[in-house]
């Protein structure tokens, strides 16, 4: 039993952290129909900016720094390359996925070159490493913080889009682009919009697996492509179905880890992807797209 | 820097990688599917030989060409379960994810791939091991292929593909078989993948699941969308100046191990620039 509970609160951390991610990339790509790789690169801004700040202006005021970090590169991203290509008459979405994937490498590329391809650790205030120990299960207050401010983020994300004028606004768009023009909502407003709040996720949760893990150069790729991932089985556009997405495929990762070797935990999550792409393509919350 | 062993490293690079460039733009250049996941039948080409030729003791002419076969073989089960999609990015993100899974599972089945420490010690053709035979050898190859495709892509079938490439729902109208098209052209070009990735790993004479990842499709990408779609001799092109450019980086004064990053920032930001304001790279026929 206490294993169980263990087991529910080592789930809980990347649950709540990749489902910011992959929620911000859904929400993205309903609204502007460009699938934000590049969000990868907007996770690894955050996360280096941390390290980077972090011993120089100390660890709160460079976790806002970090996010700041992660809104500029989406906003560059947006701005220099999705915007104009949008205008360009060779546009497409295949376009667009490929000018993003190439962001997103740069991202990396640079990052690699700025600060090599050793993983760096960040340290944390003091009290967010006290362990506590209750009911035969052991975590520490920075991971209850964590785990509460990720899906605080998470709630407020959903609540944002169901209530406000403009999250409606942005599910309009996502539903119909034209018909929202035609009714007086500026699209290329929106898209802005858009990709500021999901930087902005973005950067929480870099920032947060910054500090919670080490920070390597690589993973801003694993990242966005579980992203995608997570998009593609909960649905585009759909934030409860990128939660649901991420607790089946972490809680199979995780729970798969325990009982046969943690070497191919890894397959069953991809795969899943992979049969979803096959025979439910638009997700589990998502709506069928002709 | 005129090096002869250098020299005849570039080439065989040049060789390499313009095999993986002529077989990924036959996909996308002219039948217009983006297989992301291209380098997935490099992989399949690349385990599949070096493992026949260890684990069954098959000659390595034969495992080569079964690379090969197999490769193929990939691209026929990929026209089948993508021919839902097309100009769509569904064959994207499903040859992508394709090729995750494929270096996933190259990743963990360690008892047969041996994972992440890769399978050292890949043996190249009896009498070909020098560098400066090796070089041939791949140049022989890269003849072969080229001649190949040009027969492909200017006979009949060759006009078919472009004109599934340009409007699938037309060429069906006049009477054309998309699906049947699409299958050949991805198992030609997954054939041809296979080959290279058998290849691949005679050159380096190592393999590991690494080397077949995002990263190396963005410079069979780059390759593909600087030298110009629908273009065979502009894919050769497109290889020099991809494998070339960023060797000059080599000389100047970065740390070695900031070679590599810098190799990939120079591939984005040819792919971007071509993307963002020259759609038909140098010698394109078609726009991106």
């Amino acid at each position: 039993m206490s294993i169980a509970l263990q087991l529910l609160i080592n789930i809980l951390i990347p649950v709540s952290l990749f489902s910011l991610i992959a929620a911000g990339f859904s929400v993205f790509f309903s609204v502007s129909r460009v699938q934000h790789m590049a969000i990868g690169a907007s996770i690894a801004a955050s996360g280096y900016g941390l390290f980077a700040l972090s011993s120089r202006i100390g660890f709160p005021l460079a976790f806002i720094g970090a996010i700041v970090a992660s809104i500029v590169v989406g906003l560059l991203a947006n701005a220099l390359v999705y915007e104009r290509l949008q205008k360009r008459r060779w546009f497409s979405e295949e376009v667009m996925l490929v000018a993003s994937i190439m962001i997103l490498l740069l991202s990396q590329s640079v990052f690699l070159f700025i600060f090599g391809s050793q993983p760096k650790s960040i340290s944390a205030p003091e009290w967010m490493y006290q362990r506590l120990e209750f009911a035969t299960i052991s975590v520490t207050w920075g991971e209850i913080a964590l785990v509460c401010i990720a899906f605080a983020a998470l709630a407020g994300f959903a609540l944002y889009l169901r209530y406000s004028r403009l999250g409606v606004a942005m599910r309009a768009v996502a539903d119909n682009r034209e018909v929202a023009e035609v009714i007086g909502i500026n699209t290329r407003r929106m898209r802005y919009i858009t990709i500021v709040l999901v930087s902005c996720l973005a950067g929480l949760a870099g920032a947060l697996i910054a500090t919670e893990y080490n920070l390597e150069p690589y993973a801003s790729s694993l990242q966005a492509v579980r992203a995608y991932g997570r998009t593609i089985i909960g649905g585009i556009g759909s934030i409860p179905g990128a939660l649901l997405a991420s607790v089946l495929t972490d809680g199979a990762e995780n729970i798969g880890a325990f009982f046969v070797s943690s070497s191919y935990k890894e397959i069953f999550s991809f795969l899943f992807v992979f049969v979803f792409l096959l025979v439910r393509p638009w997700g589990l919350f998502g709506k069928k797209r002709d | 820097m005129f090096n002869p062993a250098y020299l005849m490293y570039l080439g065989t690079l040049i060789a390499l990688f313009a095999i993986m460039g002529l077989s990924f733009n036959l996909l996308r250049g002219f039948t217009g599917l983006l297989n992301l996941g291209h380098t997935g039948f490099i992989l399949i080409g690349a385990y599949t030989s070096i493992l026949l030729q260890r684990n069954l003791g098959v000659p390595l002419i034969l495992a080569w060409v079964a690379g090969a076969i197999a490769g193929a073989i990939a691209g026929i089960v990929i026209s089948i379960l993508t021919r839902r999609g097309k100009g769509d990015v569904v064959v994207g993100v499903m040859t992508l994810w394709f090729m995750i899974v494929l270096v996933v599972i190259a990743l963990s089945w360690v008892e047969v791939t041996r994972g992440a420490l890769g399978i050292v010690g890949i043996p190249r053709p009896t009498g070909f091991e020098s560098p400066l035979r090796f070089l041939t050898f791949s140049l022989a190859v890269l003849a072969v292929v080229y001649a190949f495709l040009h027969r492909v892509t200017k006979s009949p079938f060759g006009r078919v593909l472009g004109a599934v490439r340009d409007d699938e729902l037309g060429a069906q109208t006049l009477g054309k078989n998309a699906l049947k098209a699409r299958m050949v052209s991805f198992m030609i070009g997954g054939g041809i993948a296979g080959l290279s990735g058998g290849l691949f790993g005679m050159f380096f004479r190592y393999i590991d699941p690494s080397s077949f990842y995002i990263a190396q499709i963005v410079a069979i990408v780059a390759i593909a969308y600087v030298g110009g779609l629908a273009s065979l001799p502009g894919t050769l092109l497109g290889t020099v100046i991809v494998v070339l450019a960023p060797e000059f980086l080599r000389f100047l004064p970065f740390d070695p191990e900031a070679v590599g990053a810098m190799r990939q920032i120079v591939f984005s930001v040819l792919v971007l620039a071509v993307l963002l304001w020259f759609p038909k790279g140098v010698m394109g026929k078609i726009e991106s």
